[in-house]
């Protein structure tokens, strides 16, 4: 029977598929598509004075230009080294990264040295795809031959990507090849119509990127300084309850969707308030669900409106219903910041700021951090840790507000009976109250130590001996083997408020 | 450890052990049985509560420890034994029939209650154990009596004294008494049953470890001493709890901000519980040198008895109404003061709940419930969703991040009942509610008034840390209200407490 199915498979392959045109790129490939090979090293969470074992990742870069090419965000994260490799010679070129948007999963490279040209791939740029349009997977196979083969469109919708919390207008394809790794390209009549983010081989679909996306991300690294996309900075949920709706004033109109809150250095700030009904954005009617309709692509979620239908520093309009009367008001999209959230997720992994004294790590609690417990971490990070990056993660109370954590206890004499205050939220710092790992900075000055800390119920500072932290930071940083004791916070920009 | 009828997969294990003791008791003929006769069976029918649906039990089941006579006619077995018991009834070995019996009194907090038979025929020859004047020593052996699984007379096991420590009391949860370790085979069944040494009773045994070879627990004699002079006047009152949290003092700089001389030693308090007996009494930051005349060392023992033990023994010994006397270092000298020792109802401690069904409130198909331990435990797989996380949250730092704000409980939306008029409140299921209609909810008898005066012709209901509300229409919702409970089945739309409905135990 396993033998039957199978000969049904390779028929079905075989025979391309009913609906879509099947068509061969005409270019050769190999001038455009090169293996990517890429060494990378990401911070230690526990330990942020060291970075993690180096670590190989391999997937594919499309020449956009005769020596840029695109490529997914997460592949070049924390890289060391990026080779690109020629499939026809094998040669391995050094490149290095021009931009990469870990919100929409998007990196553009260069390569360092110059040599002969690569034949970069026009994009295509226009969002209809449909189910009639000629589409194909195209990769590498372990020989560094050309592969291809036949996708057709299944759906379109705004999904969270793979590699980042973020939504991203992402077509699923059905492909009759088994793509070997995201970063596999889909190409369109000899254009690129998309990059492959994410492959269900049980399935045979591929969550792609596409052209339309790619486009503007490659037009935006081209001509820095790099604006990126749109944020509004509201959340909001479904509102189909009648009662709700009735309640809110919203019961004369079959639209609007309900504003929970307004992240506090966001456009939506200053405009929105919980409880608003928010009927219509730029133009367009929003459903209760979500949703629109738009032009191109049909019924979609509102984030698509927002990120992809405009850019950082526009103005849209909008129209609210507000304590049960509707109303105009605009808004000014912006660029969402991970790094102004109370607990940012540290997606990128880069090295957080952080402090050594006595032993005692002092760090922000970061999402990263509490992940790093793996898949179980909400069951084994401390109760009060957890809580507060699922309710409050992105929403400070004022700018600048972090969860400054007690990471980890050297233990040393110093520090002898602290290590049971491990993961306790640092409140003060030698008697003064501190915020985030700047205001520790500020506190200690330039030569200054940690004499006590405060934590979040706990009636007691802990002490250090300062006499004795000097000899004792210099024998914990031989015997742990830190290089650097301290690592602060860069100087904020000219005239930025904290 | 009580066996239900559920639960059987120990017996064939415990079956090899039980074989192994049955030589030792027939050796020692007549002694044995002298001892044994006072040692008796208990056969309890239970019926534990289902904290998802308050407004009804789980189903009965049965299950047996053991117990032993005292010289007063009373019976001490474990709380555990007979907590949530709706029938009980007792037999002596090698006598026919069984007598029912009835708790005298229960101490969830020790796992610990006395039970007796009001037939006296039952008492005709039997001998009652005496308890021990100290407590054995590590490797002394001891005898443990019982009926473990995996036959109907008595079982003798013999094993010696591995350790004395502090451990939970897994019956309540969070308590932690002295217990005294041995490698007698301890065995479901064997709950309740005398610990003896030189044929008198040192402890009762009452837990083990599931993933361990050869390691009992027993209550010892200290606590079980505890217990009999806490009923004596016909009350229990419970372990009184001073607190107070403590750490070693052995930093030198923790020493020097505190400004204590060299020459002191003692532990450091760093946070006083609300509900305490130190609350106004003692400080954060107070090093506690001496109890009751004995130096406290930096690491927070005392010497007792020739023994190093944590200062906490001392205060297992205190009853309610007792005082302890302290010297105390504070603001940089030496002070002496005393703090009376009380067990006030503290709701936000998360016992496990015994004898007394939930407590809950319905309306509109919405069921409130106040948290507790045996909730969360119903929610234990919902755990990564964030309404129950906080849950967790709000139970274990209620006091220390000053969540209480007033409330004498924290009431929380436990469940809907689906009908047309809740359809699109899921959500907000393991909310934990702050107001309804305006009104704050302190406790969960505030929801009736707060019910009562809706909003506009509306119930909005909002929950901690949550940006949504739950809007109802007050009229659907009311006018629904009775006809849900009749759909679900449920008795009435609220249930307040054995002590508010002036009911017997249930």
């Amino acid at each position: 029977m396993k033998r039957i199915l199978v000969i049904v498979l390779a028929i079905t392959c075989t025979m391309g598929w009913p609906g879509a045109a099947h068509a061969t790129p005409t270019n050769d490939l190999s001038q455009s598509l090169v293996k990517l090979s890429v060494t990378a090293q990401e911070y230690d969470v526990y330990m942020p004075w060291q970075k993690r074992e180096p670590r190989g990742r391999s997937g594919y870069a499309m020449a956009v230009g005769p020596h840029r090419f695109l490529t997914s965000e997460d592949l070049v994260r924390n890289a060391t080294l990026i080779e690109l490799q020629r499939p026809q010679s094998g040669a391995k070129l050094v490149a290095h990264v021009i931009e990469a948007d870990y919100q929409i999963g998007l990196a553009l490279l260069e390569v360092d040295t110059a040599g002969a040209p690569f034949v970069g791939l026009e994009v295509r740029p226009d969002r209809v795809i449909d189910e009639t349009t000629p589409l194909q997977i195209v990769q590498l196979d372990p020989t560094l031959a050309v592969q291809t083969g036949d996708a057709q469109m299944l759906k379109v919708a705004m999904t969270a990507l793979p590699s980042a919390p973020y939504p991203a207008l992402l077509y699923t394809l059905l492909t009759d090849i088994a793509v070997n790794g995201h970063t596999a390209f889909v190409v369109s009549e000899d254009r690129l119509a998309g990059m492959v983010m994410q492959y269900n081989g049980n399935q045979r679909t591929a969550e792609i990127m596409p052209g339309s996306v790619i486009a503007r991300f490659l037009e935006d690294a081209g001509n820095p300084p790099y604006a990126g996309f749109a944020m509004a900075g509201f959340r909001w949920d479904t509102l189909i309850d009648p009662a709700k709706r009735a309640y809110l004033g919203a019961d004369g109109t079959a639209d609007g969707i309900l504003i929970l809150s307004a992240l506090p250095f966001s456009g939506a700030a200053t405009v929105l308030r919980p409880n608003d009904v928010l009927l219509e954005w730029d133009g367009q009617r929003i459903d209760p669900m979500g949703y629109y309709i738009d032009p191109d692509l049909g019924r979609i979620s509102l984030p698509h409106l927002i990120r992809f239908r405009r850019a950082p520093g526009d103005t849209v309009p909008l129209r609210v219903i507000r304590d049960r009367t509707e109303m105009a008001l605009e808004l000014m999209l912006s660029r969402h910041d991970d790094s102004e959230a109370l607990i940012p997720e540290n997606t990128l992994r880069t090295q957080r700021p952080y402090l050594i004294d006595g032993g005692l790590i002092i760090c922000e609690l970061t999402g990263h951090f509490l992940q790093a417990r793996g898949g179980n971490w909400m069951r084994t990070v401390d109760t009060r840790l957890a809580q507060l990056y699922l309710t409050r993660a992105g929403a400070p109370e004022q700018p600048g507000d972090r969860v400054l954590i007690l990471a980890g206890v050297l233990p040393d004499r110093i520090n002898q009976d602290y290590a049971q205050f491990r993961e306790e939220i640092i409140t003060s710092v030698n008697g003064q109250p501190v915020r985030n790992i700047r205001d520790v900075y500020r506190v200690l000055g330039d030569d200054g130590h940690v004499e006590r800390l405060g934590l979040q119920g706990i009636g007691l500072d802990l002490a250090l001996d300062v006499e004795a932290l000097p000899e004792a930071n210099a024998r914990i940083a031989q015997r742990y083997r830190i290089p650097h004791l301290r690592n602060p916070p860069p100087p904020l920009p000219q005239g930025a408020a904290q | 450890m009580i066996i239900t009828n559920r639960n059987i997969a120990g017996l064939l294990l415990s079956l090899t052990l039980l074989l192994a003791s049955v030589a030792p008791l027939e050796a020692r003929g007549a002694s044995m049985t002298a001892l044994s006769s006072g040692v008796i069976k208990i056969y309890a029918t239970f019926q534990s509560e289902d904290y998802a649906t308050p407004w009804q039990s789980g189903r009965p089941g049965s299950g047996t420890g053991t117990g032993f006579v005292l010289a007063n006619k009373r019976i001490l077995t474990n709380a555990h034994v007979v907590s949530n018991a709706r029938f009980l009834e007792v037999s002596r070995d090698g006598q026919p029939g069984r007598y029912l019996a009835r708790v005298v009194f229960i101490a969830h907090d020790c796992d610990l209650a006395a039970i007796t038979v009001d037939d006296p025929a039952f008492f005709d020859g039997i001998t009652p154990l005496s308890l021990a004047k100290a407590i054995p020593h590590l490797n002394d052996e001891v005898m443990v009596l019982g009926y473990p699984t995996g036959g109907d007379r008595i079982s003798v096991t013999r094993g010696v004294v591995s350790r004395i420590d502090y451990s939970g009391y897994s019956h309540s949860g969070v308590d932690q008494h002295l217990v005294l370790q041995v490698d007698a085979a301890i065995n479901p069944g064997n709950s309740g049953g005398p610990i003896l040494f030189h044929k008198r009773v040192v402890g009762l045994a009452f837990q083990g470890l599931a993933w361990a070879d050869n390691i009992g627990y027993a209550i010892p004699l200290p606590v079980l001493h505890h217990f009999l002079d806490d009923i004596a006047d016909g009350t229990y009152n419970g372990y009184p709890e001073l607190g107070a949290h403590f750490m070693a003092t052995r930093n030198k700089a923790l020493r020097q901000s505190l400004h204590l001389p060299d020459t002191e030693s003692g532990t450091t308090l760093y946070y006083i519980d609300p509900y305490g007996s130190a609350m106004g009494r003692l400080l954060p930051g107070d090093v506690l040198l001496e109890i009751d005349g004995h130096n406290i060392a930096d690491d927070g023992d005392i010497a007792l008895n020739g023994n190093h033990v944590l200062f906490s023994e001392l205060l297992e010994r205190k009853q309610w109404g007792d005082k302890i006397d302290l010297r105390v270092w504070r603001d940089g000298k030496s002070i002496q003061t005393d703090v009376p020792l009380t067990n006030p109802v503290d709701p936000f401690i998360y016992r496990n709940e015994y004898d007394d069904h939930p407590t809950y409130f319905v309306h509109g198909g919405l069921v409130f419930s106040p948290l507790s331990r045996d909730f969360l435990r119903t929610i234990n797989n919902e755990l990564s969703q964030e309404n129950a996380l906080q849950l967790l949250y709000y139970s274990q730092y209620a006091k220390r991040d000053d969540l209480i704000n007033g409330r004498e409980e924290f009431v929380v939306l436990i469940r809907r009942l689906p009908h047309q008029v809740n359809t699109y409140t899921e959500p907000f299921e393991n909310g934990l509610v702050t107001s309804v209609n305006g009104h704050a909810i302190t406790r969960l008898r505030d929801l009736e008034a707060a019910f009562a005066d809706p909003e506009d012709g509306y119930h909005v209901i909002t929950f901690e840390g949550m940006e949504r509300t739950l809007v109802l229409d007050a009229t659907s919702a009311d006018a629904a209200a009775l006809p849900i409970m009749q759909r679900y089945g449920l008795p009435s739309a609220a249930y307040y407490g054995r002590a508010a409905e002036g009911d017997e135990q249930p």
